[in-house]
């Protein structure tokens, strides 16, 4: 290997390190200073990197030539994150639901991305996933594995119910039509009896992998980290998984075909492709991971209250999904991270935190309209 | 281009700032915290930060007395009434090992996500609201503990005095769809069965609604109707219900417990206040050393019915810190359900499964815009008379 | 029977809350096609103003020595003013940067901006996250007929709303800005060549509107009683609702709209036993409804889409 080479390759690890560094120190640090700092350092590490124009093509060049390399980095940082947040039990919890919310953004991607259905469902899908595996948990005692796919099956047949009706309705119709499912499902949860009414559903016991709880710190290499790093890993897990199949969708016929629709619907019919089919495709397939995510949020909370599922939950991965980029899962991932850290982080604010995300929003939106990530257009190769 | 210079100046001096104000939690010098959380955000903002100053209060004066012999903080979290955030809030608390103990939430179903968190690591919690009874009677977690009153004790005093001792026997009962709405409807249906009462009708009111007139003219309209008129939820709407019930022209009485004592329902239903009943949450003076020192310290928010419950976890908990220490936390949670502790409230002791005897629950009528004690009011001596016979 | 008819005026009343509000959505969505979901957080705003500038009416001594109806007068008048300014101010800076985006921005920008409308409500305004009390503004007489209480403060914001929602319908048909606004909802471009300053005339559509929420946020604030930092968002919603379901863009849909979603509301409280804590879902179920077999809305056009 070239010297050059050489360089090159611990240049960019220096800078992926600086990033991962920054990361971990914003989740780490208490004090309003320190966070707005890393804040400030982070945003600022961004802008530079845009505008150094040798430090930009750099970096395009490495990632793409050494993708493997710093893909294998990145992963190593991930598994190893709750070793070094062992002390931080809080911060895996946030992480934790950082994922959780990256993953019901993914899936909110391929209807808002790629075939432009603007759907604020996912309260009510990502609750129908909850409250299907905790009453299966509770009334026939169904162990957590197999639970997982069928809260999902659950979501994607409410998704089926639900976009079938869409099929006529256009944009901002459709649009209403989804806030008010969401709202009813909100609503019925809220009031009927065999949902547990405002109580909800508690007593839900956490998964097992044969001996092992998830309720239990893990034990390895003599250190114990905290037991909410069970859910992280199997968030993570699942995240990667619906990376994946967004990866696989994208470049197969069902993602030309939305993205055909995004274009011109009726172009898109006269070519051939069956637009209803792809519509409700996507209404499945995100509601499916929406469920998917449900059940896992469920059993780790123990205890789940409609108050968790209501219209809000919809808005912030709908504003998780524009300002990270549409069609771009990488920005997204990015923008759930910063979406649900940042509130959080933000607890040092105590009551302005609400005021300070929205006007977040707002500039960001402002100052960068096409989205963190813009959206991505094809390359045809 | 200018603008874009200076954001990045601004952004580079924090970035330097940040370096220099290196921050590691728990590299600090020794002092002991005392978790707060509540609702600081969303629409029970006003009673999580009239809780929050109370709970402030507590400690500042404790740090001023300075007969303690460490250093006291409060670390205040926000539950914004999501029990995924109060979750949040609650690890953060557990895991910082600073944090001695904590008192907590207003929203029921937060409370009910949370006690298993403070069971898990062992710290101790009380309630200065959230008046669930699942919270301390279904697992029964050393823990937890709660110094509010629970709504099956308040509800029976309701129907001893107003069924009992009134004779109001028939009764119209309307709740809000929430935890605590619910709670009430099962506590007082529960009460009013006990005493021989009826209820002629339910109603539930969706969260957040301001028109209750249909189901009020439905009631008007019942043949034979009701004497009572039950409300189970919080001020807002109870306020709103007694001011339409004006406007319709109905004459019933107006009942509820502790979700409607505050000041707040008589300043805004004004005149249409006038002649509710209802069973109270301590009563605490205007005159009293609480009242003047919280108004000296100038918090911006009123501290509503649920600071004088704040105030006194906080300063029971630190009774029972020096009677044990702060170091072992399970000496801490059996302490604090020992105490016998005397406080703005009273006398609180705890029962078995963590609740409060008594809470101080008082009977109080309105009048005059104003929630007076019924032995002091004039109805009780029979100078006005309650509607609705 | 009295129960009946009275159920009826709530109803009527109810609905006018609402027609007020969803005229604004339809309004902004035919001139520049744009959802503005931040419009009932403006309504909020002007109960919030009416209850400031009464306080100050109040504290200068006016209360005494001016005739009560001047008084109301002002608040209308300085309400109008406030509320216009800002829903303007709003527009240019939230609403105008997007134009040339795709619609997901307006979407999100604005909730976004209805956010930071209530946040800084309950913030700044003195015991913001409590209920405020709204002034009693209007008479408060009440006359009988049999057994039906009649009010005459409900009539008056009745005949308010119905004034108030004729006189933008005359302004849109027959005045030549209301000219200006429905040329440049059919084409703007096409508006611009001829000589119309559409940015201009965008900036009155939303002065305006918000106008009209800011009087409806009055109006509400009388009706109600009571008004609280966050009625922006339920409100915002059914208006939206309101003008979806009766057609965007058309005006008589907007009131077509607010009717039907107000009866069903009021009515399913009173006649379905144990149906009022499903009001909402009951109405939305109707919205959904409507939407699936009327998709562009009762009285809306079926745009043919031009290939």
């Amino acid at each position: 290997m070239k010297g050059k080479e050489i360089l090159n390759i611990c240049l960019l690890m220096i800078i992926e390190t600086l990033f991962f560094a920054l990361v971990y120190f914003f989740l780490v640090f208490e004090r309003t200073y320190s966070i707005l700092g890393i804040l400030a350092s982070i945003i600022l590490l961004s802008i530079l990197i845009n505008k150094i124009d040798p430090l930009n093509s750099f970096l395009r060049r490495s990632f793409s030539r050494y993708k493997k390399l710093a893909v294998l980095y990145g992963a190593i940082f991930v598994v190893g994150l709750p070793l070094l947040l062992k002390n931080y039990p809080y911060q895996i919890f946030i992480i934790f639901n950082a994922g959780l919310f990256a993953i019901l953004a993914l899936g909110l991607n391929w209807q808002i991305g790629s075939t432009n259905i603007v759907n604020f469902a996912t309260g009510a899908s990502f609750a129908t996933g909850a409250y299907t595996s905790a009453l299966l948990a509770k009334y026939t005692g169904l162990p957590f594995w197999i639970l997982l796919p069928i809260g999902g099956l659950a979501a994607a047949g409410i998704g089926f119910i639900l976009g079938l009706p869409c099929m006529k309705t256009k944009t901002y119709y459709l649009s209403l039509v989804t806030i008010a499912f969401t709202l009813i499902v909100y609503l019925l949860l809220n009031n009927l009896n065999w949902t547990g009414g405002p109580d909800g559903i508690s007593d839900i016991p956490f998964p097992k992998i044969g001996d092992h709880s998830f309720g239990s710190p893990i034990r390895v290499f003599g250190l114990e980290i905290p037991f909410q790093a069970n859910f992280y890993y199997l968030t993570i897990l699942l995240v990667l998984v619906t990376f994946i199949v967004d990866r696989r969708l994208r470049y197969s016929r069902i993602g030309l075909a939305w993205n055909a629709i995004r274009s011109d619907e009726i172009a898109a019919e006269c070519q051939g492709i069956d637009v209803t089919y792809s519509k409700v495709l996507s209404f499945c397939l995100n509601f499916f991971f929406d469920g998917v995510a449900g059940t896992v949020f469920a059993f780790c909370m123990s205890h789940i209250s409609p108050e968790s599922f209501t219209f809000n939950v919809s808005v912030t991965v709908v504003a998780i999904v524009i300002v990270g980029g549409l069609d771009n899962a990488v920005g997204v991932l990015f923008g759930s991270l910063l979406m649900t850290v940042i509130p959080e982080k933000f607890q040092v604010f105590q009551d302005y935190r609400m005021l300070i995300f929205g006007l977040l929003i707002l500039m960001m939106l402002l100052l960068r309209p096409k989205g963190l990530f813009p959206q991505t257009v094809r390359k045809y190769e | 281009m200018k603008a874009n210079k200076l954001i990045g100046y601004i952004l580079l001096v924090m970035a330097l700032l940040s370096l220099c104000s290196s921050d590691f939690a728990y590299a600090q010098k020794k002092l002991i915290k005392i978790g707060f959380i509540g609702p600081l955000t969303g629409p029970n903002a006003g009673v999580g930060l009239g809780a929050r100053n109370s709970a402030d209060l507590a400690v500042k004066q404790a740090n001023e007395r300075g007969d303690f012999p460490y250093k006291l903080e409060l670390v205040v979290l926000d539950d914004a009434s999501d029990p995924t955030t109060g979750v949040a809030a609650a690890t953060k608390l557990c895991t910082d090992p600073l944090v001695v103990a904590a008192t907590t939430h207003f929203n029921s179903p937060v409370g009910l996500a949370t006690i298993h968190v403070f069971h898990r690591y062992g710290v101790p919690q009380m309630f200065w609201g959230g008046i669930h009874p699942d919270i301390t009677n279904k697992y029964n977690y050393t823990e937890v503990t709660r110094i509010c009153p629970n709504t099956l004790v308040e509800h029976d005093n309701l129907a001893r005095f107003v069924v009992q001792k009134l004779g109001y026997k028939d009764w119209s009962v309307i709740y809000d769809m929430t935890s605590y709405g619910k709670s009430c409807l099962d506590a007082v249906k529960r009460s009013l069965a006990r005493t021989g009462a009826n209820v002629l009708s339910e109603d539930g009111i969706a969260v957040g609604a301001v028109d209750f007139r249909p189901i009020l003219s439905k009631i008007k309209a019942m043949k034979p109707g009701p004497q009572v008129v039950y409300f189970g939820g919080v001020v807002t709407e109870a306020s709103l219900i007694k001011i339409q019930m004006t406007e319709l022209g109905m004459k019933n009485l107006y009942t509820g417990v502790t979700g409607l004592d505050s000041e707040t329902f008589n300043a805004t239903a004004k005149d249409a206040a006038e002649g509710s009943l209802i069973v109270g949450k301590a009563y605490i003076d205007e005159s009293s050393p609480f009242v003047k020192a919280y108004k000296a310290a100038g918090y911006k928010e009123y501290y509503e019915a649920t600071g004088p419950y704040a105030y006194d976890s906080v300063n029971l908990i630190l009774e029972a810190i020096k009677k044990v220490g702060p170091d072992d936390k399970k000496k801490l949670a059996q302490a604090i359900r020992e105490i016998e502790y005397h406080g703005i409230l009273g006398v609180t002791k705890i029962d078995e499964f963590g609740q409060t005897f008594s809470g101080g629950l008082n009977v109080k009528a309105s009048q005059d815009k104003k929630w007076v004690i019924w032995e002091d009011s004039e109805y009780a001596k029979g100078k006005r008379t309650l509607p609705g016979k | 029977m009295t129960q009946f008819i009275e159920q009826i005026i709530f109803a009527l009343m109810l609905s006018s809350t609402y027609a007020l509000i969803s005229v604004g959505f339809t309004l902004f969505f035919g001139a520049i096609n744009i959802v503005h979901f931040s419009h009932g957080d403006v309504a909020m705003l002007g109960a919030y103003f009416g209850i400031i500038i009464y306080g100050l009416l109040g504290s200068a001594g006016l209360m005494g020595h001016v005739p009560p109806w001047l008084i109301t007068l002002a608040i209308f008048l300085f309400t109008f003013i406030l509320v216009g300014f800002l829903g303007t101010l709003f527009e240019r800076t939230v609403i105008k940067p997007f134009r040339k985006s795709p619609l997901l921005m307006v979407l999100v920008a604005t909730i976004a901006l209805g956010i930071v409308i209530r946040e800084a409500v309950r913030l700044f305004y003195p015991q913001g996250s409590n209920p405020q009390v709204f002034p009693k503004i209007l008479l408060g007489k009440h006359f009988e007929i049999g057994n039906l209480i009649i009010r005459v403060d409900h009539l008056l914001i009745f005949l308010i709303s119905i004034l108030l929602i004729s006189f933008m319908f005359l302004f849109i048909n027959r005045t030549k800005t209301g000219l200006a606004i429905r040329a440049i909802s059919q084409d703007i471009e096409a508006s611009n060549l001829m000589g119309i300053n559409s940015d201009i005339v965008i900036a009155v559509t939303f002065l305006i509107g918000s106008v009209l929420a800011g009087v409806a946020g009055i109006l509400i604030g009388c009706y109600q009683t009571v008004v609280r930092f966050d009625i922006g968002l339920m409100g915002g919603i059914k208006g939206f609702s309101a003008a979806v379901v009766g057609g965007l863009g058309n005006f008589y849909g907007a009131i077509v709209g607010s009717l039907i979603l107000g009866f069903i509301e009021s009515l399913s409280c009173a006649y379905i036993p144990g149906g009022a804590p499903y009001k909402d879902v009951f109405a939305f179920i109707i919205v959904i409804f409507f939407l699936v077999f009327k998709p562009s809305g009762i009285l809306g056009k079926t745009i043919p889409v031009k290939i």
